[in-house]
């Protein structure tokens, strides 16, 4: 099943506007994006097929986020609530599966295994979300460039036209943020799954 | 951890200008930036380590990091394990909610589907509550042709529907492989009616109505599945029949109702939109409303039309009429009761043939539909016998014109983008030209590829690039370009096209799978690069292989239940056959030939609907039925040069490459030196012969349209067409001594065989038969025998056979090729196409003596009483001395080179040779209106 985007903006503002039932309705179709992705993770039988993958995260997020936010305010608005509304609920799905796993047999994995096993650097989203909370403590706007970029899957194009500053600050946040999220992730105490 | 605003900012402006400069000045601009804060510039040092080239940290998008952690740990599978009463067996598909799996019922004993639902769905209480409630009213549904809901399972913090489990593939599925029939279509259709009328009556409206939601049971019963599930999902607490206030809908964009796309309410009508849009693409064979994007296919919903003109002719007009009100985007004034729709296609049914009952009113009623369908006929064949004069009216118009050579041309499915290959200066790339303007844009990156071939759900092209002799790569690129070229298997290919499969997941192309082996057709996954062979391996061998032989130009019908193809066994020599697939692509009975006919090459064929192809031969564009019973028509208006036909069935348009090259047949004069250009052609005008008393010239030359064998005046004046050639390769006309005859070959009848032809025209009769090749004649000077080249031993010998026809005998031992005699009747020169020398023998056998170091051709060679012409490389002619055995050079031939034969007049005075020009010149041609 599909969800058209008009919808989808509905729900935002109605979440945005505090309305908590609106969450629960976005829940599932974040998930549904989610599966359909993981679905074609599962499906590939040899690595490098990213191509297919990048066009699938981006319809995606079209899907999530790429109604036209007609009634909207402005467009920051829209794409500032979206990236929190993925923030929110991927966090929360990355804490989920994370007790999962440590309930089962499998081992915790490190950030650097996770580095040697997939093909691609991964993140621990609730790691991530601890240190983009610090990061954003100090220096908000650097945080928020994180969020939409990272959370939000917006181009770097896009996020300097939400925040209304230029591309060339959006390049510099994005690589200055990504260093110290970094440095502060390995500099977390290795999580040994207590 | 927090640090002072004034130090951060610091710090991040330092990071930047670092960046800005060299990766070796940074650690000296450094130093003396921070003056001697060693604290400060360890900081910044630090973070500068994390500038690593490539893709890295946070590179990917939050969703996909989640999606590759939830692929990982759903990889653990479910098999085996036990949830409630059910003994969860193999997996039968995933869909957004969850996966579904086999069953076993422990309690009932009973096989039911599980939907185990994806965690994000089964974690969220608040959400679970509501689609508890909503599940019962679903378990409520009784009907035969609905999947009936057993209940919701929770089991260890998995969540699962049990529903009835459905044999059979889904109307997806089913419809993947095209248009089905009719009256299997009405069947399928009424059955679905029922059931969406059913659960309408009943208040719930499916609002996912689509036809992977349709099951299809071996045994013809039709089940709907997911009834209401779109509604559960998305709320429980209310009614399924009412809409909601926010206007949230869930839905599968290609069979939304217009209002559903918008967001708006939607009610029962909203089912009967998606009931219109089934039962149409069902009838057309396509997805009507599928883009390659949701908002793509939701702009479409809201403004376009059904493309009605692609409904079969034969539709039902009442059915007709149904699709109309089914599919009205004003919902107030679309067909309100879906029950309606089941009692129009009842009737219909049972206007059907089969259906006829056996009381008198009803046998008159059958008479009238008899009449009826009598006229359908008729005017059936009106139009049939009609269609090759509209067609007469097509006109090819340039679609790419370049210098170098655009080829091989495969039209987008929505036809309006054409891949094709271009060649120039010996290399080749993909390119891709909009049909509507613009200039070709390169595709691919590699130096020699080729052969493109579009897959039907238009997100790839997939084409060869030559790696050397014995391989080739199969590669694919997105249909939109990118550096994302990913090579699929290396094989031994045979230069013909590629056919995708309609799923868009495999390819159907001929390789070989070693050099002298026969070139099978063969199943390519593009996903796993693994191949199977599609039809048995083939028995039969020719005894010369060196050209190459077997299967190719494989080509899927679009529903991909039938596979034509060309075979050859012998040189040149090309049939067309066709299998009919089932629906694995497992071959239904073996290959039939499509026609006796023999077109030389097959160069590419695609199909005009689905049981009809358009092909080239060696002679331009064909059209033919593939059922049989009707020979192939040739279209009048494609020039005998077109080549590679693809064909838009959407949007009727047909695209070849026409090759722009001729040939010039020039005249030197080896006393003056002086060159005369007899005559210029688009045409192929090859292999002259000059006429005993040397006023005449032979030739063949596909000048009518149809190769075949010509003759005209020693100055290109006069030509006359001799003999038509049926369509085939061949000619090589040779004088009679006296003049009367001409003596030719022609593969008309399979093999090439050599037939002899009145020099002023009239009947031919054949001097060869049986299985072999027999080929460039020549007559022996006293006239009672005639000369050919054969392979019927195993290798090429010189044969000779009385001119009035009997026995062949066997001249040549050693070597073999084409022949002639020396004027005083004496000795035999002739070609060996073996060592490409120039031999001589007596005419009564003996020793075979090479007398000439090289030939360059078959043709390159012409005696006279001063010896024997022939060409030593393109451009320079020699005389073997008949009398001296010296050879000396005759003429250097300077900016001009021999393609197609040379013949020197019987005085030796001139030199009369076949020039090409343009050879590697290809344009694309449009064809609008191509149905």
């Amino acid at each position: 099943m599909e969800t058209s985007p008009h919808e989808i903006t509905g729900l935002l503002q109605a979440w945005s506007a505090g309305e908590q039932g609106a969450f629960e309705k976005l829940v599932p179709m974040v998930y549904q994006e989610l599966h359909r992705l993981a679905q074609h993770y599962m499906s590939q039988e040899r690595p490098g097929h990213t191509l297919q993958a990048t066009a699938l995260v981006n319809e995606a997020y079209l899907r999530l986020m790429g109604g036209k936010p007609i009634s909207w305010q402005n467009r920051a608005h829209f794409f500032g609530v979206s990236a929190q509304l993925m923030r929110r609920i991927l966090v929360d799905f990355a804490r989920s599966r994370r007790s999962v796993r440590r309930g089962g047999d499998a081992p915790a994995v490190s950030l650097d295994d996770a580095l040697v096993v997939s093909p691609e650097p991964g993140a621990d989203l609730v790691a991530l979300d601890d240190a983009l909370h610090a990061l954003a403590a100090m220096d908000a706007r650097r945080g928020q460039v994180v969020e939409l970029r990272f959370f939000g899957g917006l181009s770097v194009e896009e996020t300097a036209e939400v925040l209304k500053v230029s591309v060339e600050t959006v390049m510099h946040d994005w690589k200055f943020a990504k260093a110290w999220l970094q440095r502060e992730l390995e500099a977390a105490p290795v999580d040994d799954g207590s | 951890m927090t640090m002072d605003p004034e130090r951060w900012e610091q710090i991040a402006r330092l990071h930047r200008a670092a960046l800005e400069r060299e990766e070796s000045q940074r650690a000296a601009f450094l130093r003396e930036a921070c003056a001697g804060d060693e604290d400060l510039r360890r900081e910044v040092e630090s973070l500068l380590a994390y500038e690593k080239p490539g893709k890295g940290f946070l590179e990917s998008p939050a969703l996909e990091e989640a999606a590759r952690l939830l692929a990982r740990q759903e990889e653990q599978p479910m098999q085996g394990k036990t949830l409630s009463h059910y003994r969860i067996q193999e997996k039968l598909g995933s869909g957004g909610m969850g996966e579904v799996y086999r069953a076993t019922d422990t309690r009932l004993q009973r096989e039911v589907a599980i939907k185990v639902l994806a965690s994000g769905f089964a974690q969220n209480d608040a959400w679970m509550s509501r689609f508890q409630r909503e599940a019962r009213v679903l378990a409520s549904l009784n009907h035969p042709h609905i999947g009936a809901v057993y209940g919701l399972e929770e089991s260890g913090g998995v969540r699962a529907i049990a529903m009835e489990l459905v044999e059979g593939p889904t109307l997806a599925e089913r419809m993947g492989h095209g248009r089905i029939p009719i009256p299997e279509t009405l069947a399928i259709a009424r059955q679905v009616a029922e059931a969406v009328e059913y659960a309408h009556e009943k208040g719930i409206v499916h609002r996912d109505l689509k036809p992977a939601n349709i099951k299809l049971r071996p045994d013809g019963v039709v089940k709907v599945l997911d009834f209401g599930l779109a509604k559960a999902i998305e709320t429980g607490d209310e009614t399924a029949a009412t809409a909601t206030n926010t206007g949230v809908v869930m839905g599968t964009p290609a069979y939304m109702a217009p209002e559903q796309a918008a967001g708006l309410p939607v009610d029962r009508r909203a089912d009967v939109w998606a009931f219109g849009v089934i039962l149409f693409e069902m009838l057309a064979g396509r997805r009507i409303y599928a883009r390659k994007s949701t908002l793509e296919t939701l702009a479409a919903v809201a403004r376009e039309e059904p493309p009605w003109e692609e409904l079969p002719k034969e539709t039902p007009p009442a059915i007709l009429g149904l699709l109309r009100r089914c599919l009205d985007r004003d919902v107030n004034k679309r067909l309100r009761d879906v029950g309606e729709a089941r009692i129009v296609i009842e009737a219909a049914l049972a206007g059907a043939p089969a259906r006829r009952s056996q009381n008198a009113r009803s046998r008159r009623m059958a008479w009238l539909v008899g009449f009826a369908f009598a006229l359908v006929a008729v005017a059936g064949l009106v139009v049939w016998f009609r269609l090759p004069k509209r067609e007469e009216n097509l006109t090819p118009v340039p679609l790419v014109s370049l210098t170098g050579g655009s080829k091989y041309p495969a039209i987008s499915p929505d036809g309006n983008k054409v891949a094709f290959a271009y060649f120039s200066d010996n290399k080749s790339g993909i390119y891709v030209k909009q049909v509507e303007g613009g200039p070709p844009v390169r595709l691919t990156t590699g130096e020699h590829d080729w052969l493109p071939a579009w897959a039907p759900d238009d997100r790839n092209i997939a084409f060869f690039r030559y790696i050397d002799r014995d391989h080739t790569a199969v590669m694919l690129i997105p249909s939109i370009g990118g550096t994302m070229t990913r090579e699929v298997a290396k094989l031994n290919v045979f230069g013909s096209r590629m056919s995708w499969t309609p799923d868009s997941r495999s390819l159907v192309l001929s390789a070989r799978e070693s050099a002298d082996g026969p070139f099978e057709i063969w199943l390519l996954s593009t996903e796993t690069g693994v191949r199977r062979r599609l039809l048995p391996r083939l028995e039969s061998r020719p005894r010369i292989v060196e050209y190459g032989f077997g299967d190719g130009e494989a080509s899927l019908s679009p529903d991909g239940r039938m596979l034509v193809f060309a075979r050859t066994l012998s040189t040149y020599n090309y049939k067309l056959y066709a299998v009919g697939l089932a629906k694995d692509l497992r071959p239904e009975g073996p290959a039939r030939k499509l026609t006796d006919q023999t077109f030389g090459y097959i160069y590419g064929l695609d199909w005009v609907g689905e049981r009809e192809i358009v092909f080239s031969g060696n002679d331009g564009l064909f059209r033919m039925q593939v059922s049989g019973g009707t020979s192939p028509q040739r279209l009048s208006w494609a020039a005998s040069q077109a080549r590679r036909p693809t064909v838009s069935r959407s949007r009727h348009r047909l695209v070849y490459a026409h090759g722009q090259g001729g040939t010039s047949l020039w005249r030197l004069d080896l006393r003056t030196g002086d060159y005369r250009k007899m005559i210029e052609s688009s045409y192929s005008e090859s292999h002259p012969q000059y006429s005993p008393d040397g006023r005449r010239i032979a030739f063949d030359s596909d000048r009518s349209g149809q190769p075949g064998c010509w003759t005209c005046a020693s100055d290109g004046e006069n030509c006359q067409e001799l003999t038509s050639l049926g369509g085939s390769v061949g000619g090589s006309p040779r004088w009679s001594p006296d003049g009367r005859w001409i003596a030719f070959d022609s593969r008309a009848e399979g093999e090439s065989q050599i037939y002899v032809v009145p020099a002023d025209g009239g009947g031919q009769r054949r001097l060869t038969s049986g299985d072999a090749d027999s080929q460039v004649p020549s007559w022996s000077r006293d006239g009672r025998w005639i000369y050919f080249e054969s392979d019927r031993s195993g290798q090429w010998r010189v044969w000779k056979a009385p001119a009035n026809g009997g026995e062949a005998i066997q001249v040549t031992h050693s070597q073999g090729g084409p022949a002639f005699e020396s004027t005083d009747g004496k000795f035999l020169y002739f070609f060996s196409e073996g060592t490409e020398g120039l031999f001589k023998v007596l005419v009564d056998g003996g020793e075979e003596k090479q007398v000439a170091p090289a030939v360059y051709g078959l043709f390159g060679f012409s005696v006279t009483t001063k010896g024997v012409y022939f060409l030593s490389d393109l451009k320079t002619l020699q005389l073997l001395d008949g009398t001296t055995g010296q050879i000396r050079t005759v003429a250097h031939l300077g900016t001009h080179y021999v393609a197609a034969g040379i013949t020197i007049s019987p005085d030796s005075a001139y030199l009369v040779f076949t020039e090409v020009k343009d050879y590697n010149r290809w344009d694309l041609m449009l064809v609008e209106g191509f149905r």
